[in-house]
């Protein structure tokens, strides 16, 4: 049997993943947000839905983000997002039906009895195919993030605690937590080479955010897809665009791959308050 | 009342780039843009190394590392941070084989570094890696 050993080690924490050596969750989470207390004292738990705007080397153009949130180019969309995520389907159903048997936003994504994944984005999709209604097929932009946000909002202010206390959860968790720390892709990152080792740092223009806190906001709304006509986006189009960026084959939304990494990330971010959706620059 | 100006002052570049046959490196009152590097024919070998550092699709150098060279030109974005910026490389490398090592593939050096390797991932051609060399060590 192979056994996969990988090893990073960081400023400030070494971490090593091998298989069946696992942390806990619990431990994970300690070690993670305590990595971020360090290496941003002033910066607040809570603050981090904000993104890279919380950050110090942020500062400068934060004062933009704080202009825009004074009247949130977002506002009229979710009105839209409201209506849709209100209107009932043709059997008279609404997506509050489906969703007032499923865990708050807090909770998601979720393992279900089945050993599956379940993400606000494909419980959406289930509950328009068991309303007889045709499921959304762009899983990126557009209606679905909406949704997404419509549902989310609801929840805003409270404090992520998602589960994982099964064994299936934390084959899931295991999984999401191996794809954060791999390096991929003809460049060789990882999430985590953005987002942990290098996290306030400029690479060319940009300061990279850190991880913690990455999904809390989202879906997001952000200025660059807008100037392509598609301001919103799910956190899986982020996913992609992060990978691509670093030249690895982007997984599909919605796919395992990315499932996994969801989770991961949401257990990170424990503690942290939804603030859905947000604006990005 | 735009377009025109725009027209001129690519007309001038094109003329500046379009008939130079090489920089001299040491006399050069500004290094080429991105852009100006791409128009650019038959530059000299070192011009070449500095162009395949700061092209995005290629060594984009630029995005970790600030670079310490004379005829920096005004209009290039700024630099990022990850990486220290690259100064005195000809003082510090005596042996150009360590240099080049470092671009071909700087994890055996530091198997956390977050550079990519550059020659064993195929990012860059063996030619393109010597080039960026050849610039190098003339800072
Ligand atoms: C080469 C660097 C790089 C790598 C590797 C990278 N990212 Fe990013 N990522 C960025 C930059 C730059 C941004 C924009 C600034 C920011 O929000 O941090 C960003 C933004 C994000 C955001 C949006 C955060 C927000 O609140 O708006 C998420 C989520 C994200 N990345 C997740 C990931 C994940 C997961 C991976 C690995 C699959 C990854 N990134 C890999 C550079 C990177
Ligand atoms: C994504 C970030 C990144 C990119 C892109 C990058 N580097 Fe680096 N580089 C680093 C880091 C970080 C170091 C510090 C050493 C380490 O991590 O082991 C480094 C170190 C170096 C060093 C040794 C520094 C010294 O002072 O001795 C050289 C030389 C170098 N890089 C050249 C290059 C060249 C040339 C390119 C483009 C072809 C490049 N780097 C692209 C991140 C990067």
């Amino acid at each position: 049997m192979k056994r996969l050993i990988v090893t990073v080690t960081l400023t400030g924490f070494a971490m090593v993943v091998a298989a069946g050596a696992w942390a806990t969750p619990k431990d994970d989470i300690a070690q993670y947000q305590g990595y971020y207390k360090k290496r941003f004292p002033g910066v607040a738990l809570q603050s981090y839905s904000d993104g890279v705007n919380v950050l110090p080397q942020y500062a400068a153009r934060r004062a933009n983000w704080e202009l825009l949130m004074e009247f949130p180019p977002y506002e009229a969309e979710m009105d839209k997002a409201r209506a849709e995520w209100a209107k009932p389907f043709a059997n008279g159903k609404t997506f509050s039906d489906c969703f007032k048997n499923n865990p708050p936003a807090t909770k998601y994504p979720y393992v279900d009895a089945k050993g599956d994944m379940r993400s606000v984005v494909g419980d959406v999709n289930r509950c328009l195919k068991a309303n007889g209604e045709k499921p959304i097929k762009n899983l990126k932009t557009g209606k679905i993030a909406r949704l997404v946000a419509a549902f989310k909002e609801q929840f805003n202010g409270q404090k992520m605690a998602v589960n994982v206390n099964s064994p299936a959860a934390l084959k899931w968790y295991d999984r999401g937590k191996k794809i954060y720390w791999t390096r991929r892709g003809q460049l060789n990152f990882s999430c985590a080479s953005c987002h942990v080792q290098n996290a306030g740092n400029q690479i060319r223009g940009d300061v990279l955010g850190a991880g913690l806190g990455q999904g809390t906001g989202f879906p997001v709304y952000r200025t660059k897809w807008m100037l392509k006509g598609k301001p919103w986006g799910t956190l899986h189009r982020r996913y992609a665009g992060c990978n691509k960026n670093v030249r690895a084959k982007p997984f599909k939304p919605q796919s395992k791959e990315y499932l996994a990494l969801e989770f991961y990330q949401a257990v990170m971010n424990t503690g942290i308050s939804l603030k859905v959706p947000s604006q990005r620059q | 009342m735009r377009k025109p100006i725009v027209l001129a002052v690519l007309g001038v570049t094109t003329l500046l780039f379009g008939s130079m046959v090489t920089i001299p490196q040491a006399s050069a009152a500004s290094l080429p843009t991105e852009k100006q590097c791409k128009k650019a024919k038959n530059l000299d070998q070192v011009t070449q190394g500095w162009c395949v550092a700061i092209t995005r699709k290629k060594g984009n150098c630029l995005a970790c590392h600030a670079i310490e060279v004379k005829g920096w030109p005004k209009d290039l974005p700024a630099a990022g941070n990850i990486g220290p910026p690259l100064v005195s490389m000809k003082d510090r490398y005596k042996d150009r084989a360590k240099l080049r090592a470092q671009v071909w593939d700087s994890t055996v050096a530091n198997p956390e570094t977050v550079m990519p390797p550059f020659g064993r991932n195929k990012i860059l051609t063996e030619t393109e890696i010597d080039r960026i060399v050849d610039f190098l060590l003339t800072i």
